[in-house]
């Protein structure tokens, strides 16, 4: 795994990890937005691909906010 | 404008609603009760003579040169301690006055160095003019008092860099001893000895101004009356003759001064009374360290190299610019629009933090632009933003002397944020209660009439652990302001954040093991700051430095939220922003995901009245964060930087990190006073302005703008804001101002939080707090009053979650970072100035039984060794430090404190964490390899070519 996305794993799980305190669809909006607000498109696009391949390492709510986004877009 | 001498109504002013009208000299006046006879009359134009009298502390009434009449009074009372009453008829000037007055006069004279024609407060000296003001003519006791000329006085005592102490010239009024005291709030100062043996000391008979507890505020030379107390500057130059207002660089008090000048050349800084921040107060940085500004390191002159291993060569701005650009565009080319960007300072005006990031939206086509908040503040902008719907504080600095509980928490304003300190002292000697949350038992937690009623001496790491420990007590001990919330809140957020707290695992006894404070401390301090009428929270980057520094914010907001204290004076949650133009360069647009005055980028029609304004269409996407940033620059993604007036390369964590982003980029443009440690890895070097020479606006922890005015012409020849341009120009991007007051005139046009501010404004009224606009005219100096910016407070759950930095048996020690009063940041200023002398070089705190255990003894070398590198510094054994704790300041490149330091991160803004690294120490007697490459570098980065020979 390279550097950059443990990065963006550690970041995207961070997040995650503070709006597990709220009901689980609150706390999917919750992630998919800050990640929507704050990430670059490439970033996004990035974590967007590490989903795909497998996802292993990111906090289930990460994989359900990309799965949001990707709606959305 | 000519020298501006401020009135001096020889005693303060008094604030209360209730008035007295009283007759002085036949002519009527009303004034607040309390006022005394001195300053009524002063307010009516009718100074009486005065020595021991000043406005900035209380009346002493030793002079007996005040004295008046009093009709139904016997004798005649002094004015400065004698309150008017109703129906009071004065007199201020009769012949038994006039004798008295000369004759108290004669006395001071008769034991007075009469060097006035070589003295150095000539034509700026009290004695002097109330000797006039009496009309002394003789003598009577001739001229051979003790302390006449220089032969029979006793030496100067010149020790402190920036004034001296002269105790031939003083007449003993006290007013520095009540300066250091009532205005500073340090106690250095007494009057030692008895009678004609009375004289000023600082401390003990062997001590003289430098190694006392003196700071160096020149609270005391201001204060002085005669040249007792005299800035060196004025020794070497003379007395002023022109004045210019302007507002310090250093912290983020923003303090107002008067710069007093003799043409070009500042003679002095001294605080202004009508500044909303300081009121007349200043610290040693802002009053004295401001020589760097024509230090001999400053480059003035545009520099390019095509490799950072090339000698510097000095260039025209026309080809400096042409170079930057060209470099910029041929990148943009080859990697693509987001390949650049840049970083704003908050050292810069509002009008320079402006077009940087206009230049980078508009001319480089992206919003990768960042600001040294991002690793200071970015945290208080999400989390009050979260839950109060805007990024500031909420108060103005004078709101401290309302409160009756101030909890502070995460930092250190004695020595970060001095003159708001002082006012902090003030009301605590008056009475406030006080509560330190910090791991090091900070001065204020016991300082000279000054004592914390509770320090909580927490674990680094565990700030949310103990918000919400202190919030449990709050809610399950039924000391929720449950009329404030039920009116103010979010109800639905404030039940769940109230079930949530209430839950047992926050309760103090469940934490308090992590907390490491015992929960009885938690319990009284929580019913403390809950009970004691008005409760302030004030706090600093311990707070938001962390991993979760958002959630620590946010925490704060709802405990405030949940007591009621929010919406009046004396209460609030109150941000102390470390940089000078923090907040402003937050407002003003530098965030990559917000425009000028928060406004996300994907908001359309924000972005479109920037479109529409800048004739340009702009990117709905989030730009880069500055960690982001050197993540893309180390994949190839990111080449090109422009750096305003920050020094990352010392900043930042992780130094080897950022420096090896830094040197995969292409082109990096540092506009810059000096050559500073990012410069090692630019090619082009755009010299910058000093605030001595800025014409712009600062914008200080309280929302307050106030006016920076130039005092001399820029050394470079151009303003930042002009140099920006240009290269907005040369990038293709038609970017025009005729002056800085242009610029701010096109942030109120498109910021609706200034929509009320220009220039004529603030010179008119002097500052102003925002919002500014058509519902706040006047300014808005307390927030949320009758309601929250977001409608409602939202309360937000704010789980503890431990940081994933760990001790273990290789890094047993946590390592906290902070700074020092008479060093400022990375020392790029301060460095440069006699402030050094107070700190020559950054030590390593250090717990005496840690210490001991490693065989440490003070002033040894040690190493610090963390997961990312190692540093090695002198070792200070302190008992300010808890046990298990180290602490360092990062002021000198050399110490490489953020070489120790890691990537983690808040979890929601990438604020480091520069408060919690696992470290360990041991004894070393070499520099770290890092520490070598240094000073290899310093060789190899900075040369310049020779000038060629005439």
């Amino acid at each position: 795994m390279s550097d950059d996305i443990e990065e963006l794993i550690r970041m995207a799980n961070q997040i995650a990890t503070f709006f597990q305190a709220y009901p689980e669809e609150e706390a999917v909006n919750g992630t998919a937005e800050h990640i929507r607000d704050f990430w670059t498109s490439a970033m996004r696009a990035r974590l967007d691909r590490y989903v795909a391949d497998n996802g292993t390492g990111l906090h289930p709510l990460v994989t359900r906010a990309m799965g949001h986004l990707q709606q959305a877009a | 404008m000519a020298l501006l001498v401020e009135p001096d109504f020889g005693t303060p002013k008094r604030e209360t609603e209730k008035t007295v009208t009283v007759q002085i000299n036949g002519r009527t006046i009303t004034v607040p009760e309390g006022t005394s006879v001195m300053r009524a009359a002063s307010e009516l134009g009718q100074d009486i003579p005065k020595l021991c009298a000043t406005d900035m502390v209380n009346a002493w009434g030793s002079c007996r040169m005040c004295l008046v009449e009093i009709d139904g009074v016997r004798g005649t009372p002094a004015s400065c301690t004698t309150p008017v009453r109703e129906g009071m008829s004065v007199r201020t000037q009769t012949p038994r006055l006039e004798k008295i007055r000369r004759g108290v006069m004669e006395l001071y004279i008769s034991d007075h160095p009469l060097d006035c024609l070589t003295c150095a407060a000539n034509g700026d000296c009290e004695l002097q003019d109330t000797a006039g003001e009496v009309g002394l003519r003789d003598v009577r006791y001739g001229f051979q008092g003790e302390k006449h000329f220089a032969e029979a006085a006793e030496p100067k005592d010149e020790s402190n860099p920036y004034f001296h102490f002269d105790s031939s010239k003083c007449i003993v009024c006290s007013r520095c001893v009540r300066a250091c005291e009532e205005v500073q709030g340090t106690f250095a100062l007494t009057i030692q000895g008895r009678g004609f043996d009375s004289k000023v000391s600082a401390g003990t008979a062997s001590d003289n101004f430098f190694g006392s507890e003196c700071v160096s505020c020149g609270a005391c030379v201001q204060a002085c009356p005669t040249a007792t107390l005299m800035e060196k500057s004025v020794y070497d130059h003379g007395v002023p003759n022109r004045s210019v207002l302007t507002t310090c660089a250093y912290c983020g008090v923003g303090c107002s001064f008067k710069a007093e000048m003799q043409g070009d050349q500042v003679v002095r800084m001294v605080p202004y009374k009508d500044g909303g921040a300081n009121e007349g107060h200043s610290c040693v940085k802002g009053r004295f360290a401001w020589g760097y500004a024509t230090h001999k390191d400053r480059i003035t002159t545009p520099m390019v190299r095509d490799k950072i291993t090339d000698p510097w060569r000095k260039v025209s701005w026309d080809e400096a610019i042409a170079f930057a650009a060209d470099r910029f565009k041929s990148i943009q080319q080859k990697y693509g629009n987001g390949s650049i960007g840049g970083i704003t300072s908050s050292r810069c005006t509002n009008e320079e933090v402006f077009v940087v990031q206009k230049m980078i939206r508009a001319a480089f086509g992206n919003n990768n632009v960042d600001t040294c908040a991002r690793v200071c503040h970015s945290p208080t902008g999400y989390g009050l933003k979260t839950t109060f719907g805007t990024s500031a504080g909420t108060q103005n600095f004078k709101s401290v002397e309302k409160a009756d509980v101030i909890l502070v928490i995460g930092a250190n304003p004695t020595d970060g944020h001095p003159v708001f300190a002082s006012r902090m002292k003030k009301r605590l000697r008056a009475g406030a209660k006080l509560i330190v949350a910090d791991p090091r038992k900070i001065d204020l937690v016991r300082s000279p009439h000054v004592s914390a009623s509770h320090h909580i001496q927490l674990r680094p790491g565990t700030n949310v652990a103990l918000m919400n420990a202190l919030a449990h007590v709050v809610v399950t001990e039924g000391l929720v302001d449950e009329e404030f919330v039920a009116e103010r809140c979010e109800e639905a957020d404030f039940a769940r954040w109230r079930a949530f707290v209430a839950e047992a695992r926050n309760a103090p006894e469940a934490l308090s093991e992590k907390i490491g404070v015992d929960p009885q401390t938690i319990r009284e301090a929580a019913r403390l700051y809950a009970t004691g009428k008005n409760g302030a929270i004030y706090y600093g980057l311990g707070v938001t430095e962390h991993s979760q520094g958002s959630t620590m914010v946010m925490a704060m907001a709802n405990l405030a939220m949940a007591t009621g204290n929010i919406g009046r004076e004396g209460v609030g949650v109150n941000p102390l922003r470390g940089q000078n133009n923090v907040q402003g360069s937050c407002d003003m647009g530098s965030f990559p995901h917000e425009l000028p005055g928060y406004r996300h980028v994907a908001d359309a029609v924000a972005r479109g009245t920037f479109e529409a304004d800048w004739d340009v269409t702009l990117s709905p996407e989030p730009g880069l964060r500055i960690p982001n940033m050197f993540a893309a620059a180390l994949d190839g993604s990111f080449r090109g930087l422009f750096v305003q007036g920050e020094d990352i390369a010392q900043s930042d964590p992780n130094t080897h990190h950022v420096t090896a982003a830094l040197e995969s980029m292409e082109c990096i443009v540092v506009q810059d006073l000096f050559l500073n440690e990012t410069a090692a890895f630019a090619q082009v070097f755009l010299p910058g302005t000093s605030f001595l020479e800025k014409d712009g606006t600062f914008t200080n922890a309280e929302r307050r703008i106030n006016r920076v005015r130039p005092v001399m012409t820029e050394q470079s020849g151009l303003s930042e804001w002009e140099v920006v341009a240009r290269l907005s120009r040369a990038m293709g991007y038609d970017m025009h101002y005729s002056s800085s007051s242009e610029i701010m005139d096109e942030i109120a046009r498109l910021t609706p939080t200034f929509s009320g501010v220009s220039f004529a404004r603030l010179d008119r009224d002097g500052s102003l707090q925002w919002p500014v606009n058509d519902k706040a005219p006047n300014g808005t100096p307390t927030m949320h009053v009758a309601g929250f910016v977001r409608g409602k407070g939202r309360f937000m759950i704010t789980e503890y979650v431990p940081t994933e930095e760990r001790t273990n048996r290789s890094f047993p020690l946590i390592l906290t970072t902070g700074r020092i009063l008479s060093q400022y940041n990375v020392g790029a200023q301060t460095r440069r100035t006699e402030n050094s002398r107070w700190h020559e070089t950054d030590v390593l705190e250090i717990h005496p039984f840690d210490a001991e255990e490693r065989g440490i003894a003070d002033g040894d070398r040690v190493s610090i060794q963390s997961r990312k590198g190692a540093v090695s510094l002198p070792a200070q054994i302190s008992e300010r430090m808890p046990q298990g704790v180290v602490y360092t300041t990062f002021h000198h490149p050399v110490s490489g404190a953020n070489v120790i330091t890691t990537e983690f991160s808040d979890w929601a803004t990438n604020c480091p964490e520069y408060k919690v690294t696992a470290v360990q120490i041991v004894r070393s007697n070499q520099p770290s390899d890092w520490q070598v490459a240094y000073e290899e570098i310093k060789r190899t980065n900075y040369r310049t070519e020779s000038e060629p020979a005439e």
